[in-house]
């Protein structure tokens, strides 16, 4: 009689799972499709007839293009995928897992990880494809701090001081979001100064509707920064509330950029394959995936990602307009992980029981 | 020193299988209705015997192999397999089960997929290989080995199905209509396959639709209509009520036949049906070839 160890092995059932997610006819189609999309101009004409492109602003746009496409595809795939997991196992999978001696808790682990790993690799895969097509770019900026800002209303004239409060930045930019207010003037004038006792930089712009406004944060001080916005032309001025102010620091390549969408969306994404997976243990796969579909958008819509950051997903579509800007976005939220792993385990205990 | 009376024996073996007013349902429709699929089934199987599991389609068989396996719950009742629950790791380790509809993961090779469910039977990696090789021998499927599962018909697939139930050389095997979709040859597998987990003293239950296909191999018999299980006992003393027997004639040609069938009218006895069985045909088949 063959020595039993009582209990069963996992690794197998990890890769069978990692396989699925990778099943070729999918993610070969996935992957030539946006190897033939890569071919296309992706910057708006627009943007091209005002002399308004640069070759960093056009490889951006190209990798938004390609990463908004593949991020559709996936996470529809995802939802799908994870919501089939339990229907596969009501007709027949689980009657020889379940017949083994497994602990089904492991089994579940066994699964998503699997599954989940699987998605890695074929986001890894996209981002090889992008980045490809794309050109691995040059020396950027990262997205270092925001600071939130209220809605303001500046008449000509008009000045407004706004102090930074998240740290003492010692170099970068400062950007933030200004809008000329349509009236008789749709077209004002501003000049904005970033100042640190007596050292100021400043930059002085027409704005044309809404857009955001750099300067340089001066070096060499310790001492705290403002920035004042000064209306000098003759229309009004009004502060974007919705977008916070930004600190930007000399970072890195600009291929790094795709580095932080597959960490996002890697995160996001498994913790929505775990929870289509324990929903779809109450429900038939098609409900399970229109739940977690509209969880998906919910998550990713309006201001989410900026008010909570910690919620898998919730950042991505930021994250991915970041890097259109040729830009890289701030660093993951260090709960993204955990909270990903949280969800996807405890999934377990929404599907309840299989059999 | 006095002489000591000896103590009692306590190393009773329990019996493979005790179930005892075993009860199960399923829920259906929108209100989640309860439907019985399994009324009060007491029920025993001693260590080594073959139990036949006989009933029409919808009976209740595959549902009580479920639970045997601990793949599925019971809603009332109690279930002991070689004394314990089924839903236990340990005991699951020393069973193995077929299921109806060979649900294996189509994608993998048959090799593959043994290594797969070997694995979590908990059986050594190096182990499970050399096993794998040799049951795919036996079962005929050797040259597919490397072969994606989907491209099996349903004999092979069955034949497969096979396989994985004795990787492990289990106590306890339970085979949901393990005739279903088998050829000649996969007969002749399942019948060295089980005469052989016989052989080592293990426990078996075959259930089947077709109650003819089981019925060489059982000790017991167990009929099961409509979840209730009515009649359980020696295959012998079942069928000598029914007043049947089932005669398999080698080398007798067309009239020493006929002979033989009016001594059985003569005698009393009815001749229900005659036809070549399944097994001649195929030595006629190998006769043939080796001629050519």
């Amino acid at each position: 009689m063959p020595s039993v160890e009582g209990r069963g092995r996992y690794g197998e059932l990890f890769r069978l799972w990692m396989r699925r997610s990778l099943a070729p006819y999918w993610s070969l189609s996935l992957l030539g499709l946006l190897g033939l999309l890569s071919f296309a101009d992706w910057t708006p004409g627009a943007l091209q007839a005002g002399g308004m492109t640069t070759p960093r602003l056009a490889r951006g746009l190209e990798r938004q293009a390609l990463w908004s496409i593949a991020l559709l595809l996936i996470s529809g795939w995802t939802v799908w995928h994870g919501a089939r997991v339990m229907s596969r196992w009501r007709e027949g999978e689980w009657s020889w897992i379940a017949s083994r001696p497994v602990s089904s808790f492991r089994v579940w682990m066994a699964t998503w990880s699997g599954a989940s790993v699987g998605l890695g690799l074929l986001l890894i895969a996209v981002g090889l494809v992008v980045e490809v097509g794309a050109g691995l770019g040059a020396d950027t900026v990262r997205l270092a701090a925001t600071q939130a800002v209220d809605d303001a209303r500046l008449e000509p004239g008009q000045t407004l001081e706004l102090p930074w409060q998240v740290g003492t930045p010692d170099t970068g930019t400062v950007r933030i979001f200004l809008r000329s207010s349509p009236g008789i003037d749709p077209t004002t004038d501003v000049r904005m100064e970033a100042r640190r006792g007596k050292k100021v930089a400043h930059t002085e712009v027409r704005l044309d509707g809404r857009r955001g406004v750099e300067v340089e944060v001066p070096t060499q001080s310790n001492r705290p920064l403002t920035l004042i916005l000064i209306n000098t032309g003759g229309g009004a001025l009004a502060l974007d509330g919705s977008s916070p102010m930004e600190l930007w620091r000399p970072s890195g390549s600009e291929w790094l950029g795709s580095c932080s969408v597959i960490w996002r969306a890697f995160l996001g994404l498994s913790a929505l394959l775990g929870l289509a997976m324990g929903l779809g243990g109450r429900m038939s796969a098609a409900s399970a995936a229109g739940l977690s579909g509209s969880l998906l958008l919910t998550a990713t819509t309006g201001s989410v990602g900026y008010r909570l950051p910690w919620i898998p997903l919730a950042d991505l579509p930021a994250a991915v307009t970041i890097v259109g800007e040729g830009r890289l976005p701030m660093a993951g939220h260090l709960l993204l992980p955990l909270i990903a792993i949280i969800v996807g385990a405890s999934a377990w205990c929404l599907a309840g029981r299989v059999r | 020193m006095h002489p000591m009376s000896s103590p009692p024996n306590t190393t009773h073996e329990a019996p493979a299988l005790e179930l005892s007013d075993l009860g199960s349902c399923y829920r259906v429709g929108l209100l989640q209705r309860k439907r019985e699929v399994l009324h009060g089934v007491n029920l025993t199987l001693e260590r080594g015997r073959c139990l036949g599991l006989v009933g029409p389609n919808g009976s209740g068989k595959s549902t009580l192999l479920q639970i045997l396996a601990g793949v599925q719950r019971s809603e009332r009742g109690v279930v002991r397999v070689l004394g314990h629950d089924p839903r236990r790791a340990r005991t699951r380790a020393r069973l193995a089960y077929l299921p109806e509809d060979s649900p294996f993961p189509a994608e993998l090779s048959a090799l593959a997929a043994l290594d797969l469910l070997g694995a979590l039977a908990g059986l050594p990696r190096k182990e499970v290989r050399s096993r794998a090789e040799r049951l795919l021998e036996r079962v005929g499927l050797s040259d597919k080995r490397l072969a994606p599962l989907r491209t099996f018909s349903r004999g092979m697939m069955r034949r497969f199905g096979l396989a994985q139930a004795f990787l492990s050389e289990p106590e306890v095997v339970l085979l949901d209509e393990p005739t279903a979709g088998l050829d000649a040859p996969g007969f002749a597998v399942l019948e060295d396959l089980v005469s052989e987990a016989r052989h080592r003293g293990a426990s078996l239950v075959l259930a089947s639709h077709l109650p003819s296909d089981v019925l060489r191999h059982c000790d017991d018999l167990a009929l099961l209509l409509d979840g209730h299980l009515r009649a359980h006992g020696p295959t012998n003393e079942l069928l000598a009520v029914e007043g049947r027997v089932q005669l398999e004639l080698e080398g007798m040609g067309p009239a020493p036949l006929k002979e033989l069938e009016m001594w059985v009218r003569e005698a009393g006895g009815k001749v229900r049906s005659t036809s070549p069985s399944g097994r001649s045909l195929l030595e006629l088949y190998g006769q043939a070839e080796t001629h050519a």
